[in-house]
């Protein structure tokens, strides 16, 4: 017993000693240059051909052996991104540069995560950057990191060939039309099938319904001082009711049908038997469609793409926040000049090196500088024409997610969530209502925090 | 006469409900274990299918190809496996070794501050994961351990709960028993390896599983700490990986789950009548 | 007469401390390790929790202040009220009295059940959450499956009214019921005979025998089991980790999840979370020092 015991112990020490030493992944080829400045690269992992993407440049970059930098990607899932660069950040090895979001880049700053790239971008460079994605770059003047894309966060995707079943004729606009258009769908749809997706949850029915909120309240959950809320508008009563409205009458799957939620909610629309027959989603959803389907035409015909439903049916104004994703050079980088150059390489010196991202992506984000964007306007993509124009249009209204503490905007976010769980068991005006005086006294908790932040865009007028 | 046959039989079909209590209760604790073991058989279609079989409908070894053949971050669900066996092994030894020398020399051997140090000795177990997890990677980080195979198992090697547990089982062993050792001239060293460590098999199979199991178990700590040497991926990890990517193909999160139950499995099989035993030992001193 | 009365004192403390080097020897890798990978840790936990995370300056309360003023934290130690109210009756109750049938069945029957019964106990709360998951889930899983087969419709239980709480516990209770019920059983095993014996005569049926022979001599254990179940579930994660994510509505949060989530929140100064990971410590201090005086002073009066 004791020997078979010990046999087995001693196996397995030099089995794993044998995998240490010998087993490094494998795969694509390495170049090396001698005494060359590693650049280290967090990055979150999307779809696998963002993943080859990404990895591609950095091998294309690699391959030139006399400028003394190697890039090196890391990547993270969503589950794990933040970990990395906690612990990362923790030990003082956080990476040269890495990717955050617009809406958390403010307080990457505050924290001192990152540092103005001003010095690093040329003048035609800045000029170069939209507008739009100029301003949620930007603090005290100072641009704190390049914008890599633009994703509207929610848009409206439907199954045409149901709609015709349902005798649907108008693709619908406002929130009236979309209880009708569920009313008919209803009735076609059997056991297991939705007439639509919806964010679920405290977390999606945050940053999904940034553009709603600006669209029905004027607004989101502060007003610009950060010192008040805004949630006594009616129009926080409108979309909650809206919320109420849709779950009340089970028109949507109470719980995830998807991976990920409402990431990847798109694929429950393009099955040949799909579970939804609306839903709402990013502008990514565009490239899961032709992902998931592996470009399968029949599919991709059926499927329309239009701006949300709004309230008053009006769809030119706002109706999405622009989510995305941009790139920052870590305060803790010890070669920040050197992550600047792969930056500068990236997104530029060259618009059609840069424009190769959102080609990949099926125009499923919207460009950040005028180069890229005038590139891909000459560029003959597989995908339909109308899709392109509606993200376009979405993002060009688009406003920038929230930048005062993410507790007070998911607050909203409850409200909703409160709709959603909560539909069966009360009457609308009452769970509304304490529902919102919840929200309220959290949000008035959260205010009292002594180290409360101000709003850096805001005058205050002292 | 009459009467105590019919106390017999009433007692008999009393044991007989027992029995059956104590068996459904049995298979209603197991069952979801059971339920798994032919759903990793299943295909995507079957898998969720409304009605549900327990037989899968077409038998297929699909979701088991597709867990040893998938490149998981840069690792292997074979290497993960193997690695993380190591590191249990690692774990098991190491702190077997370190926790029981402590508690013998705490139960056994007289020495000054012994009143202050026993407390001392005995406050982690008190301080919860979380609290110190932030600060703890800092630690091994100075240590340059962060990547390294000696990250999982250093840190939780020496355990509180281990010691006050090894010390209290060496305070129950009459202590003439080491009288004889001590006249043929044995050091403190000499009498704990050739007298104490034979006599506490059982908590060593109690301990050493518990150890075993929550290396194997482990998912946070390892999550945190070896980031970047895909080669040290642990099971658990790779598991809650399939688990997000194989969202929609989830026979092969299923039979990777299947697999990791193997191990724990076999373990029990072989050191299961001590366990059983030993459980008396945690619990009632 | 005095030298002689130090020679006796001196000689049994020099001979009690003989082997004191070779003690020191045996616990200083214990001690070494404790002191690095605990003792450490928790000293720089503290102080940061005081401290400004971007600049270093201490601002005392500043970070306990933010932590006790975030509404979901808060709401987490409200749930792990109720939890452990509900764990305990459903863990210790059920234990406790499935280890009386265990010890009226013959020894092999019982034998078989406990080996059964221990086999959850040796499972990951990851793995536990996806063999649930996959049994509860919503788009087709066994009870979907068999709720349509009754022609009912399908409950999402991660989310649908208050499901989500059982969805959290019944894990938990599947992966510690087989544990418990093997403590109690040995705890049951060792009430000495003689006392139901002596309660049998005093004409005492089961129940009596219960409350008043059974409960009272294993109250430590029953002390334990309450101080381990409390602890459990104010450091419950992994399980409303993977299968609630600690919604709807924070309904599901725990304090422990709370903190891992707020640790991966690229968005919060990290000392916040240092701060409520220490609050959490003093709770878990303050319920085992009150338990470990219970247990005291019990065996003082035995």
């Amino acid at each position: 017993m004791r020997k078979i015991l010990a046999l087995v112990i001693c196996l397995t020490m030099l089995l794993s000693a044998l995998l240490i030493s010998g087993c490094t992944p494998g795969g694509e080829e390495v170049y090396v240059e001698e005494g060359a400045t590693e650049i280290k690269v967090y990055a979150r992992e999307f779809e696998q051909w963002a993943k080859d993407h990404l990895n591609n440049l950095a091998n294309e970059f690699n391959k030139d052996l006399t400028d003394g930098i190697q890039v090196k990607i890391q990547f993270y899932t969503q589950d794990t991104y933040a970990d990395a660069l906690t612990v990362a950040r923790e030990n003082g090895k956080a990476p040269d540069l890495y990717m955050t979001t617009y809406g958390e880049l403010y307080t990457n700053i505050q924290n001192n995560y990152c540092i103005s790239i001003d010095e690093y971008l040329s003048t035609e460079a800045v000029d170069d950057i939209l507008d739009v994605c100029k301003e949620m770059v930007t603090y005290n003047d100072s641009i704190y990191a390049y914008p890599w894309n633009m994703e509207p966060g929610s848009m409206f995707f439907y199954r045409k060939d149901l709609f015709a079943e349902a005798g649907i004729e108008k693709v619908p606009t406002s929130w009236e039309e979309l209880y009708d258009a569920c009313e008919k769908l209803s009735g076609i749809l059997s056991r297991g099938q939705y007439c639509i997706g919806l964010p679920l949850g405290s977390y999606e029915c945050t940053w999904v319904t940034y553009g709603m909120q600006q669209n029905t309240t004027g607004g989101l959950t502060l007003d610009e001082s950060w010192r008040v809320s805004r949630l006594d508008e009616p129009g926080f009563k409108d979309i909650a009711e809206f919320f109420y409205t849709i779950f009340s009458n089970d028109w949507a799957p109470t719980s995830a049908l998807t991976s990920e939620g409402y990431t990847y909610i798109v694929d429950a629309l393009c099955d040949n038997n799909p579970k939804l027959a609306m839903t709402f989603g990013g502008s990514w959803s565009i490239a899961e469609i032709y992902n998931y389907t592996e470009s399968d035409q029949t599919i991709i015909d059926n499927i329309g793409v239009a701006p949300i439903p709004t309230q008053s049916g009006d769809q030119t104004g706002t109706t999405s926040a622009n989510g995305g994703w941009c790139y920052c050079i870590s305060k803790q980088s010890k070669n920040a000049d050197k992550a600047a150059k792969f930056l500068n390489w990236m997104f530029t010196e060259n618009a059609e090196r840069t424009a190769q991202y959102f080609i990949e992506a099926y125009n499923s984000k919207a460009p950040t500088s005028q180069s890229v964007k005038d590139y891909l306007d000459g560029y003959n993509s597989e995908v339909p024409q109308e899709w392109i124009k509606v993200v376009n249009d979405v993002a060009a209204t688009g406003i920038p997610e929230a930048t005062y503490p993410w507790d007070i905007s998911l607050e909203t976010g409850k409200i909703f969530e409160t709709m959603q769980v909560r539909c069966k068991t009360g009457a609308f005006e009452t769970l509304y209502a304490t529902a919102l005086q919840t929200a309220q006294e959290n949000i008035e908790i959260i205010m009292s925090r002594s180290n409360y932040p101000s709003n850096p865009k805001y005058d205050y007028g002292d | 006469m009459k009467r105590s046959i019919a106390n017999k039989t009433k007692k008999k079909i009393k044991k007989a409900i027992l029995i059956a209590i104590a068996v459904l209760v049995a298979l209603i604790v197991f069952f979801p274990i059971i339920w798994i073991i032919p759903a990793a058989f299943k295909g995507k279609s079957e898998l969720f299918s409304v009605p549900n079989t327990f037989f899968p409908q077409n038998f297929t070894w699909q979701n088991f190809e597709k867990v040893f053949s998938a490149d998981i971050n840069g690792t292997t669900f074979l290497q993960s496996i193997f690695i993380t066996l190591a590191v249990a092994v690692l774990s098991v030894i190491g702190s077997l070794f370190v926790n029981m020398l402590c508690a013998y020399a705490l139960a056994r051997i007289e020495f000054p501050f012994k009143k202050f140090l026993w407390p001392l000795l005995l406050f982690p177990m008190f301080i919860p994961g979380i609290t110190i997890m932030l600060t703890s990677i800092r630690v091994v980080n100075m240590l340059n351990m962060v990547d390294t195979i000696f990250v999982l198992f250093v840190p939780g090697m020496a355990n509180a709960y281990q010691i006050f547990f090894f010390r209290q089982f060496y305070l129950n062993i009459p202590r003439n028993i080491e009288e004889a050792a001590e006249i043929d001239g044995c050091s403190n060293i000499g009498i704990f390896f050739k007298i104490y460590v034979p006599l506490s098999v059982t908590p060593m199979v109690i301990n050493g599983v518990g150890i075993f199991m929550g290396a194997w178990n482990s998912f946070i700590w390892p999550t945190l700490t070896v980031m970047e040497n895909a080669g040290l991926t642990q099971i658990m990890q790779i598991i809650r990986m399939l688990n997000v990517s194989y969202a929609g193909d989830y026979g092969v999160v299923i039979a990777a789950t299947l697999i990791s139950l193997i191990v724990p499995m076999v373990l029990y099989a072989i050191f299961q009548k001590r366990i059983v035993e030993g459980i008396a030992l945690t619990g009632t001193k | 007469m005095l030298s002689n009365y130090s020679d006796k004192s001196k000689k049994p403390r020099l001979f009690k401390y003989r082997n004191a080097k070779s003690a020191f020897a045996m616990m200083a890798p214990a001690v070494l390790l404790l002191l690095i990978f605990a003792y450490i840790p928790l000293a720089m936990a503290i102080v940061r929790s005081f401290q400004n995370y971007t600049t270093g300056e201490f601002v005392w309360f500043e970070n306990y202040d933010y932590i006790v003023k975030t509404p979901s934290f808060t709401k987490a130690f409200g749930n792990v009220i109720l939890f452990t109210a509900i764990i305990v009756v459903a863990q210790m109750v059920l234990s406790f009295f499935f280890a009386h049938v265990l010890k009226a069945i013959n020894a092999k029957v019982a034998n078989a059940v406990k080996i059964l019964l221990y086999v959850p106990c040796l499972i990951s709360g990851v793995v536990a959450s996806i063999i649930f998951m996959f049994i509860l889930n919503y788009g087709g899983g066994l009870i979907t499956s068999i709720l349509i087969g009754l022609d009912i419709d399908p409950i999402a239980f991660a989310t649908e009214g208050y499901w989500p709480i059982a969805c959290v516990i019944v894990p938990t209770w599947w992966l510690g019921f087989g544990y418990n019920t093997l403590v109690m059983y040995a705890g049951l095993l060792n009430v000495p005979k003689s006392y139901y014996e002596a309660a049998q005569i005093d004409g005492a049926g089961f129940f009596k025998q219960m409350i008043y022979v059974t409960i009272p001599y294993m109250k430590n254990i029953f002390i334990l089991s309450l101080i381990n179940l409390i602890t459990g579930s104010l450091q419950m994660l992994d399980i409303p980790y993977m299968i609630t994510g600690g919604g709807p509505l924070d309904m599901t949060m725990t304090p422990s999840l709370y903190l891992f989530n707020s640790f991966r929140d690229v968005n919060r100064p990290q000392n916040v979370t240092i701060a409520g990971s220490i609050l959490i410590m003093i709770v878990i201090v303050t319920i085992n020092i009150i338990a470990f005086k219970c247990i005291h002073s019990e065996k003082m009066e035995d």
